[in-house]
């Protein structure tokens, strides 16, 4: 393999596991939220319906 | 009472399900060997950024808003989105459409891989050491000729019924009880027995007799060295806009339909990344070390070149068996193989299966079970001509309607709907509703302006390569013509027929409200 391929994969490879990483570790500090009210363009908001 | 996902990484697993198929381990690296290698990277991650990371975006919170408001499919969805339009609904019957004619030729295409891990594991196909021998053992397997392997379509057929019944058993469980259930162990199966793979492929050595250079590092190479003039090609562009398109099920209505199960102050915007991130590991850094590595260690720089140019069946079918028989182990290696993409075919199908059943609890009040049978029955019937006329031109014809049309249009109306009817200060409060991430602001701009762009200049190429010649047949032969017709009358019939439904449900509804 030459070594702009090598750049070109680990560069690809950083980026996606890079991405991968930060959504997995926020999923996993998230926490399960209570039932807050509504978002504002809900079934219950007098704004939108 | 609403289903519910109990768990966030149900949903995440299901969306990442739906996203990984075979295409990732089998069009991926076809695609982008041919179309300037590790150059390729460079258009495809900016369509990740660009189009593919603010569709699922997009999905997921109109999904989430329509669940609001008791919707699961586009329909209901579009319709709550733009009251004003009184047609725009018949716009979401796509979303219902797509999805139930990919499904009824999707599971018999995965049926093959049931099958083919049967085969692996009793070594069926042991002699067949050609591809000209593996390509007959498929012909005969799909009942085209007869063999001293298979006596016609009996167990192809037998597989179909097989991979149809745990299909509709699944989603007949409902969306937690089933779906999320099935895809909380199968996906991280998927991944281990794809890291397996991934690891015992880039340990592999060159056979004996084969030449020094038929490494594993070459073999990457292969795939990674970069081509860069093939940047000024717009063709490539294209494709990668394309396989970023396909690889992550946006465009289906599927992952509207899986959100829409979602509480309205669930996340969508990290839960989206998470699961389109997933499936690009699962395509780029699995899929990329798998097929191309691998086949290069055994045929070498000249037999890659032709893999490169075949289509997904055979490089799944006939390339990959042959390559990893010749493995220490090849026959478990095989049967690994065809289980992973049986896996990934079936967390594809179930959610392939959703809208319609979806659609049929909602705005019909049936009950999961009865919703299942009637889906069920449709898409049995729907998945005949793909069996039994499979060498006419009718799964093509399928495949045209429901992938190529219906996923790019949807995908442009949905965009439109968004960023533009909905308008984007309510798209990015509604996005933003108990978000456990701030998205960059410039993707108010990427949403409104530049997606959608892509996906007209996406649908405009298209039309200008492909529909002339797919509308009017050129590539059939004159006796496949009538098969191929009927098949696209029944598309059409179909269609309309899920229109006359959603017209049925809203003036009842109507009528409903002024007896009130």
């Amino acid at each position: 393999m030459r070594l702009d391929g090598w750049i070109l994969m680990i560069a690809s490879w950083t980026v996606i596991i890079g991405l991968l990483i930060f959504a997995l570790s926020r999923t996993l500090r998230s926490k399960t939220k209570p039932n807050l009210p509504n978002s504002p363009n809900s079934p219950d908001s007098s704004e939108t319906r | 009472m609403r289903q519910r996902w109990t768990s966030k990484w149900g949903v995440i697993l299901a969306v990442a399900g739906s996203a990984v198929g075979l295409g990732n381990f089998l069009r991926f690296p076809g695609i982008a060997a041919s179309n300037g290698g590790g150059a390729f990277m460079i258009p495809y991650l900016v369509s990740f950024f660009l189009l593919g990371l603010p569709l699922m975006w997009i999905e997921w919170t109109i999904g989430r808003f329509g669940g609001g408001f008791g919707h699961s499919t586009a329909p209901g969805m579009f319709d709550t989105m733009w009251q004003k339009n009184r047609f725009i609904k018949y716009f979401g019957v796509i979303g219902i459409f797509g999805p139930l004619v990919i499904f009824a030729y999707y599971t018999y295409i995965e049926s093959w891989l049931l099958g083919y891990s049967w085969f692996a594991l009793t070594g069926k196909y042991a002699t067949c050491h050609s591809p000209e021998a593996m390509t007959a053992f498929l012909r005969g397997y799909q009942g085209f000729t007869p063999n001293p392997y298979f006596n016609g379509l009996g167990v192809a057929y037998l597989c179909f019924i097989i991979t149809f019944a745990i299909n509709i058993l699944i989603v007949a469980l409902g969306v937690s009880e089933g779906i999320e259930r099935f895809c909380l162990w199968a996906m991280p199966l998927l991944f281990v027995i794809a890291v397996a793979l991934v690891v015992r492929v880039l340990t592999l050595t060159p056979p004996a007799g084969a030449p020094a250079d038929q490494t594993v590092l070459n073999g990457l190479g292969f795939l990674w060295n970069p081509d860069w003039g093939a940047l000024k090609n717009p063709k490539v562009w294209l494709a990668a806009a394309g396989q970023i398109f396909f690889t992550l099920s946006v465009g289906f209505g599927v992952i509207l339909t899986y959100a829409s199960y979602l509480k309205p102050n669930d996340d969508v915007a990290l839960s989206g990344l998470t699961a389109a991130v997933t499936n690009e590991f699962a395509e780029v850094v699995l899929g990329g070390s798998l097929v191309i590595p691998a086949a290069f260690v055994f045929v070498g720089a000249a037999g890659i070149q032709q893999i490169t140019q075949q289509s997904i069946f055979d490089i799944g079918f006939i390339t990959m068996p042959l390559v990893l028989g010749q493995m220490p182990a090849g026959q478990w290696m095989a049967f690994l193989w065809f289980f992973l993409l049986f896996l990934a075919g079936v967390t594809s199908s179930i959610s392939l299966a959703q809208p319609a059943i979806a659609f049929l609890e909602d705005e019909f009040n049936l009950t999961r079970r009865e919703a299942a049978a009637i889906f069920s029955l449709v898409a049995f019937l729907l998945a005949q001509p793909a069996i039994f006329f499979l060498g006419n031109g009718a799964l093509d014809e399928m495949d045209f309607w429901a992938t190529t049309v219906c996923l790019v249009v949807f995908g442009t109306i949905e965009t439109i709907l968004f960023g533009w009817v909905f308008g984007m200060d309510r798209a990015w409060t509604e996005l933003h509703a108990g978000s456990d991430i701030q998205i960059p602001k410039m993707y108010r701009y990427v949403i409104k302006y530049i997606t959608p762009v892509m996906l007209i200049a996406i649908l405009t190429a298209w039309v200008i390569q492909d529909w002339k010649k797919q509308l009017f047949l050129h590539d059939v032969s004159p006796a496949n013509k009538p098969i191929v017709l009927l098949t696209r009358l029944a598309l059409i019939g179909l269609f309309l027929f899920l229109v006359l439904m959603v017209r049925i449900v809203w003036r009842r509804r109507a009528a409903g409200r002024e007896e009130r």
